[in-house]
């Protein structure tokens, strides 16, 4: 029940999206959500549209995929739509429904503000989907790693980053198990009111807490085993370089950037 | 109570890119009053299997009926069968959550919505059903007891259920050689003198070989041997096929037998080798 939720999450295959440097495809995340704040006009998110069409392809991630992921987000994305309409400001009515106008300029930002919101979340969620977490987090350390002359702790924080994720699975593991202990013994998740609802998380939350405990200090123990000491002249196993794939992924998105820019200011 | 499961199929995350088919086709009977083992390796789908038998995991496809209640891909509000059937599962320490041993136990019979008298009758029988002083015992934490005691507070947690069938799952696991005796001694109990049926499940071959009646053997999901373990470990060479092995004892026998000792090899346990190589012996002494 707990793993249902697909939305980024890695999606291991052997594609040219996959195999790029993490810190490309971070970039190229980040200019991809700024650029798409720069459309300003319907034939801007074409060049949006032809870029994340070719992203997907090239990712042998199977569409249906990646609109499953974006279920949990429905409903957002229609309060979006929803409330652009009707709070548009506009001259042409198309249609009054009670006290509501629909007018074109609405409907028109509506749609507008909805699709800046599905490039966004399939956009970014393409990152995680192509990026294994341990990846994503040498990534991110990485690109951190000038910030350190101002004593900015990168690789803590990608340590840490990387032992949460590495735990995420296990925990949700331990939580269906503990769960289906105690509904071995009778334990009732799933009815009554809020209160009670709250209440039958005691049997639940008080193991999970002390297994995650117990986990975080055999797991510093074990590090300390074996001499951590942080991130000061530390060696990694696989080194990330950068190669001819990274340049043509960043070829394309200064296209698609150069295009977005173009359109939106001539 | 006899416990059915017909052509039941499990898949987890169906449709995902990490489906997995854990249990395949899968037909089983247990009668009741039987002393059941199960084994296979890691991964062959034996815990998958179990949590079918009350209701926790519902079939992909297939039926399974216990004592009348039918569940399939669809059937909802099991608490009537997670009462028949016990379930306990590996490290059942680690659902340990009250401040009190006695609360904790009490946790199952309460969710059963019984009285607080038989609430605490039942709990203070599972206590003896386990064999720990009630008096000593039931004001302190669990987390306070050493780690043998604190698995029998959680078996008796699934004991005070009172259950017809009881499954463990692994009960012996991290345990010290006397923890286990303790544990298997009273699971042999609680067979015999309170007719529990019972499903054992185990990596050991030597503690299944000495306490059960019939053994099923799991391979990549689905029933490959099924038996006493008379028949079972007279397999030996397809069971080291599927990464199990035989007892130790049993390739003792066979090994002195490919020496020229004439020793029969389907013993399976230290008390039939002992008789057997005494005989044998008193006999060489006696020509």
């Amino acid at each position: 029940m707990l793993k249902d939720i697909t939305i980024g999450q890695y999606y291991p295959s052997d594609s040219p999206i996959h195999r790029l440097d993490p810190r490309t495809k971070l970039v190229i995340t980040f200019l991809f959500i700024v650029i798409i704040f720069f459309v300003r006009y319907y034939s801007g998110y074409l060049f949006i549209l032809a870029f994340m069409a070719l992203t997907i392809a090239f990712s042998k991630i199977p569409f249906k995929y990646i609109l499953k992921g974006l279920k949990p987000l429905l409903f957002i994305i229609l309060l979006t739509f929803f409330i652009n309409i009707f709070f548009t400001p506009g001259e042409t009515t198309l249609f009054t429904f009670w006290f509501v106008r629909v007018t074109e300029e609405g409907l028109r930002q509506g749609l507008f503000m909805t699709l800046r919101l599905v490039f966004l979340v399939t956009g970014t969620s393409l990152l995680t989907l192509t990026t294994s977490p341990i990846a994503l987090t040498d990534g991110i350390e990485l690109l951190l790693k000038p910030l350190t002359a101002i004593r900015f702790p990168s690789h803590e924080l990608a340590m840490m980053m990387t032992i949460a994720l590495r735990f995420i699975p296990t925990l949700l593991e331990e939580t269906d198990k503990i769960m289906k202990a105690q509904m071995a013994r009778g334990a009732d998740f799933e009815s009554g009111n809020l209160i009670q609802r709250a209440k039958s998380l005691i049997p639940l939350l008080v193991p999970l807490f002390i297994s995650a405990f117990r986990r975080a200090d055999e797991l510093a123990m074990a590090m300390e085993a074996r001499c951590y000491r942080g991130g000061d002249s530390r060696t990694r196993m696989k080194v990330l370089t950068m190669g001819s794939l990274d340049l043509a992924a960043f070829a394309v998105t200064a296209a698609m950037i150069a295009s977005v820019l173009l359109n939106t200011y001539l | 109570m006899p416990v059915k499961m017909e052509k039941v199929t499990h898949i987890y995350m169906q449709g995902g890119p990490f489906e997995a088919t854990a249990i395949f086709d899968v037909d089983l009977e247990i009668q009741d009053g039987e002393f059941l083992g199960l084994i296979g390796h890691t991964g062959s789908g034996k815990s998958t299997l179990i949590q079918h038998l009350n209701g926790l995991l519902k079939p992909t496809q297939g039926t399974v009926i216990v004592n009348e209640t039918r569940i399939d891909k669809d059937s909802k509000n099991l608490k009537s069968v997670r009462q028949q059937v016990g379930l306990v599962f590996q490290y059942p320490e680690h659902q340990l959550f009250e401040e009190t041993v006695e609360k904790d136990i009490a946790f199952g019979p309460k969710n059963l919505g019984l009285p607080q008298e038989e609430v605490n009758n039942r709990v203070r029988e599972a206590l003896q059903l386990v064999g720990l002083p009630f008096d000593e015992i039931k004001d302190r934490s669990p987390f306070e007891l050493s780690g043998g005691q604190r698995r029998r507070v959680a078996i008796a947690g699934v004991l005070a259920m009172k259950p017809d069938i009881l499954i463990l799952d692994e009960p012996t696991a991290g345990l010290d050689p006397r923890g286990r005796e303790e544990i298997f001694s009273e699971i042999q109990t609680l067979h015999r003198e309170k007719k529990f049926t019972i499903v054992l499940v185990s990596h050991s071959m030597e503690d299944v070989a000495r306490l059960v009646d019939r053994i099923i053997v799991m391979n990549k999901g689905q029933v490959a041997l099924t038996g006493t373990p008379k028949e079972v470990f007279a397999r030996a060479d397809e069971l080291k096929q599927m990464g199990l092995d035989v007892p130790q004892i049993t390739s003792l026998m066979t090994r002195l037998r490919e020496r020229g000792m004439d020793v029969p090899t389907d013993i399976y346990t230290l008390e039939q080798a002992k008789d057997v190589l005494r005989k044998v012996l008193e006999g060489r002494r006696h020509a």
